[in-house]
């Protein structure tokens, strides 16, 4: 649509042909005309756009959520079409009536628009246009305006007047004492990014008293946003306000009978210890950790043991190690027993990490003890967590002290009925290889890793096989030609098929590793003899094997012995076969 | 021996002038909480407790005199400190899994019965109740809704009923707290357990309704029932949900339009098995609207309707074509059949000439039939209309 052809012709055209579409019974046409609004905006240019492009459309919202949810969008790109900055303020009547909507999706995109065009708007058009629709969303009878108005305050905030703002903060004031808790939760969501805007008097003066309220509202889901509040409102205080006009509230918090709003405490406690300084934290969270360390509900004290590493890292150099030792230490002993799995494994994913913190010998002392205990878990979670971490504890006091309790652990899990289980620890293996040494590993862990290549889950052998590519990588040709590839290729004469298939898909993963020569010597003869092997999968993937190993071998060996081998299974009787080798035939051709 | 005295210590019967101080000392005992989650943990305890709360329930319910101004506070407080608790965290998937009971359930049913009991004795005052049961406890009570279980519920379900029913000066509140209820249910949770039990009883509340409704009466239907049916676990309360719709179209059938565009609004797009639900309910609201209220709505309903008995999914098109097993709504057909007729034909048409389930094209022939029977001359046109579109 050339925009000199409907200027010149018929002038209504392009609204015309918007109405129609728009008119159409199918959602989807609909959907499409309106994601196509910017081009009918240019083709009328922004004076048409703003005198009856925007009001056609402020005035027919009425349509499937797909369709306002489309419209929010576009609107917040709006600006150019409209005649930049100086003009946008006219995109905000067809906003206002969105954000009214009861698909919260579509009223979310509308706030989100708003947000976006509002810092396009000039101090005054703000006053005269923005200001005033705030207002009027936040006194709007039905609760979904009220909601939405209070995304809206804190990016007009800051470039208004001073009278503006009191008149501001009076109507965020009126929606944290709203009646409706939908209302005070959006207010008390947004209070935060309130507070960062407002002049630090008034956040002492006019927020902080809202801030009080909400966390002690009636409904426990109002209270619990107020902590992420607190977060935010401390970072902005003096540590003395700090400690006078925002601990009360979060002292309260940390205690609150419902056991939701301490679980929210408990999943911000580390922006909280950031918030509130390394005084406060002292004094005040560390008796609080303690206390959600004890807690009477699970979700919480495993949200607490989450934390246990970082607030203890966290922690002001200064008396660290005495304060972790005397009162954090106590209460992570009695979470190793905890009742509770998701506590026990919480803290298993974290519980290492103290160990540079605390140095050897409080490490050897106090933790060892923990690890061990945690390594012998009934659950499965608890005991991989533990051996995930190991790295933080082998650079503290070296791996030797943990190996004599580490192997069952391994091998129990490595042994576990459920797959899943088997399976993760097997994605550690080698890294735990590396950190072991090949010794140990040769004499107490190879045997696992052969095992694992035969298990009755396709998973693991996958995974098997894959692991092995990674201990060879890591432990050398050599150690493979001795340790593995004899038993490898052992598995060519099972019985049972898939394990002589699981032969042929760990020389896949082998070979480069391993080599041309050794690939050629040692490997090769097996493959090929496996070429006459009577199930036709194996025989078919003895030809995706060659064309796998192909690359590593020289040139005169594949002209000798593997051609002649494909070119049998190419006139093979099985049709997959004679697929496969006819793609191996051409694969190695080229 | 008076049988409903209640007993001192010793086991033996107490002067009724005592009973009052008997009474509230043994509704203090009640107030300790016993933890249930160990299973051995206090049994002697535990049996002392569920014996004296047996023992006030058979006291208040057969004792004249009995509720006497002191003790209200005294029930309320003991009422309070075994019902009010946070609910325990939960992944509970109300149409997957089965619930969690409630651990302390001895104790708490007892405490519920005799709850009720209180509220129905014939001693009751309302006036010196309405002191201790106010806003903040009906709050309190509301929330217990969303418990896992389905007895507790049930209890609360009669309790809070019964309250409604005995406090005029609490019913706005009420109403305006199952309101938020619902709508945090339907914008920001989709999770709330008791919506069916509330549903239950706002179904008894609509009908209880004066005329003209209160536009507070219709907005709640428009802004809160209606929305209702966008929930994905619609199927848990549908059934209650649909008679409370109809009990609003019943007190005022003008309000039929409003109904069938918001369900036509919320119409389901992909699951088959709540177009289904939405099929019945139509069928409901068919059975009972009234000739002029039809005519209204006829036009954007058909066209829905046409759409479905399109459908690919045998179920939404059988209920669809279920409509015109009903006389009533058969002959609102046959009187609006120029208007119906053209809307529903091409869909038939087509089934009628290839589907891939034999009852449903069995049903089509039936309705197309019927249609032929109604109007056969409009019939005829539309038939060779169609032909000339297909070729």
């Amino acid at each position: 649509m050339a925009a000199s052809d409907s200027s010149s012709d018929d002038s209504l055209y392009p609204i015309a042909v918007l109405i129609d579409e728009l008119k159409n019974e199918d959602v989807q046409l609909r959907l499409n005309s309106i994601k196509k609004l910017s081009t009918i905006a240019l083709a009328l240019g922004v004076d048409r756009t703003r005198s009856e492009l925007i009001p056609f459309l402020t005035e027919t919202i009425y349509d499937e959520d797909e369709v306002l949810l489309a419209l929010a969008e576009q609107l917040g790109n709006f600006t150019p079409l409209v005649g930049g900055p100086d003009h946008v303020h006219c995109l905000l009547p067809p906003l206002e009536s969105l954000a009214t909507v009861e698909e919260t999706v579509v009223r979310d995109k509308a706030v989100d628009s708003l947000r976006a065009i509002s810092g396009q708007h000039s101090p005054s058009d703000l006053e005269e246009h923005f200001v005033p629709l705030v207002q009027r969303l936040a006194s709007g009878d039905w609760f979904t305006s009220r909601t939405s108005a209070c995304g809206l305050f804190s990016v007009c905030y800051q470039r208004v007047s001073p009278a503006v703002k009191a008149d501001l903060r009076n109507h965020f004031r009126n929606l944290c004492q709203d009646d409706t808790p939908m209302v005070r939760r959006a207010a008390a969501s947004k209070l935060g990014e309130f507070a960062k805007v407002v002049e630090v008097e008034y956040l002492k003066s006019d927020l902080i008293p809202m801030f009080v309220n909400l966390a002690q509202d009636e409904q426990d889901s109002v209270r619990l946003l107020a902590v992420e509040a607190c977060v935010s409102i401390a970072t902005l205080l003096q540590q003395d306000d700090v400690e006078q006009l925002v601990m009360p509230t979060l002292r309260q918090c940390s205690g609150d009978t419902s056991w939701r709003v301490r679980y929210m405490v408990a999943d911000k406690f580390t922006e909280l210890q950031k918030a509130v300084g390394p005084e406060i934290t002292k004094s005040d969270l560390v008796p609080a950790f303690q206390s959600l360390l004890k807690d009477t509900e699970a979700e919480v004290r495993a949200a607490a043991a989450h934390k246990v590493r970082d607030f203890c890292q966290n922690l002001d150099s200064y008396q660290q190690e005495t304060i972790i030792m005397t009162q954090i230490l106590p209460f992570v002993k009695e979470l190793v027993a905890d009742p509770n799995q998701h506590v026990k494994s919480a803290l298993a994913s974290v519980i290492m990490g103290l160990s540079p913190i605390l140095g050897k010998h409080n490490t050897i002392e106090h933790l060892l003890p923990l690890f061990l205990s945690q390594l012998k878990d009934e659950c499965p979670e608890v005991r991989l967590n533990i051996i995930s971490n190991l790295d933080c504890v082998n650079e503290v006091i070296g791996i030797q002290q943990l190996s004599q309790s580490l192997l069952p652990a391994i091998v129990e899990l490595a042994e576990d009925s459920k797959w899943r289980v088997r399976l993760a620890i097997i994605e550690y293996m080698p890294l735990l290889a590396g950190q072991l040494g090949v010794e140990f590993f040769d004499e107490k862990l190879n045997l696992l890793c052969m095992t694992w290549l035969v298990d009755h889950v396709y998973a693991i052998r996958e995974a098997a096989t894959l692991n092995l590519k990674k201990l060879v990588e890591k432990f050398g040709p050599d150690w493979a030609q001795n340790t593995v590839i004899p038993k490898v290729l052992a598995m060519s004469r099972d019985q049972n098929y898939l394990h002589r298939m699981t032969c042929l898909f760990c020389i896949n993963v082998l070979a480069e590793a391993c080599g041309s020569e050794i690939t050629a010597k040692l490997m090769l003869p097996t493959v090929l003899t496996m070429a006459g092997d009577n199930v036709a999968n194996v025989r078919f993937n003895v030809a995706k094997t060659l064309q796998k190993i192909g690359p590593v071998l020289e040139p005169n060996c594949i002209q000798t012995q593997v051609k002649p081998v494909l070119d049998k299974l190419n006139v093979d009787s099985d049709v997959d076969v004679k697929y496969f080798a006819s793609e191996a035939i051409a694969g190695i051709a080229g | 021996m008076s049988s409903h005295g209640l007993f001192g210590i010793s086991g033996e019967d107490v002067p009724s002038s005592e009973q009052e101080q008997l009474f509230i000392r043994k509704l203090r005992q009640c107030c300790v909480a016993f933890d249930f989650m160990d299973p051995v943990a206090d049994l002697k305890g535990k049996e002392i407790k569920r014996a004296t709360l047996n023992e006030l329930v058979d006291f208040i319910t057969a004792g004249r005199g009995v509720l006497t101004e002191p003790v209200y506070p005294e029930i309320i407080r003991m009422i309070s400190a075994n019902l009010f608790r946070t609910l325990p965290p939960s992944d509970f998937d109300p149409e997957e899994d089965d619930p969690t009971l409630e651990a302390s359930w001895p104790h708490l049913q007892l405490v519920y019965e005799f709850f009720l009991r209180f509220l129905e004795s014939s001693d009751f005052q309302t006036t010196i109740a309405k002191q201790v049961i106010d806003q903040k406890f009906v709050l309190q009570l509301l929330d217990l809704f969303d418990s896992e279980d389905p007895r507790e519920r049930h209890f609360l379900k009669t309790v809070l009923h019964r309250i409604y029913g005995k406090f005029p000066g609490l019913r706005a509140f009420i109403r305006k707290q199952i309101n938020n209820i619902f709508l945090r249910f339907v914008y920001e949770t989709e999770h709330f357990n008791g919506v069916a039990e509330l549903l239950e009883i706002l179904a008894s509340i609509i009908s209880g309704f004066s005329l003209p409704l209160k536009s507070e009466h219709k907005q709640f239907l428009l802004k809160v029932l209606l929305p209702l049916h966008k929930v994905k676990c619609l199927s848990l309360y549908h059934a209650q949900l649909t008679y409370c719709v109809l009990q609003f179209l019943e007190k005022d059938a003008t309000l039929t339009e409003t109904v069938v565009k918001g369900l036509l609004k919320f119409w389901p797009k992909t699951c088959s098995q709540k177009e289904v639900m939405f099929l019945r309910e139509i069928g409901e609201l068919l059975d009972v609207i009234e000739p002029s209220q039809f005519a209204k709505i006829q036009e954007p309903l058909f066209k829905q309707i046409s759409r479905c008995v399109s459908s690919p999914h045998f179920q939404v098109a059988c209920c669809a074509l279920y409509l015109w097993s009903n006389e009533y709504i058969m002959s609102l057909t046959e009187e609006n059949s120029h208007v119906i007729m053209p809307i529903m034909f091409p869909a038939l048409y087509r089934i009628s000439r290839g589907h891939w389930n034999q009852t449903i094209v069995a049903l089509v022939y039936n309705v197309l039939e019927t249609f032929m029977e109604m109007n056969g001359k409009l019939f005829d046109e539309l038939t060779a209309k169609a032909e000339r579109q297909n070729v």
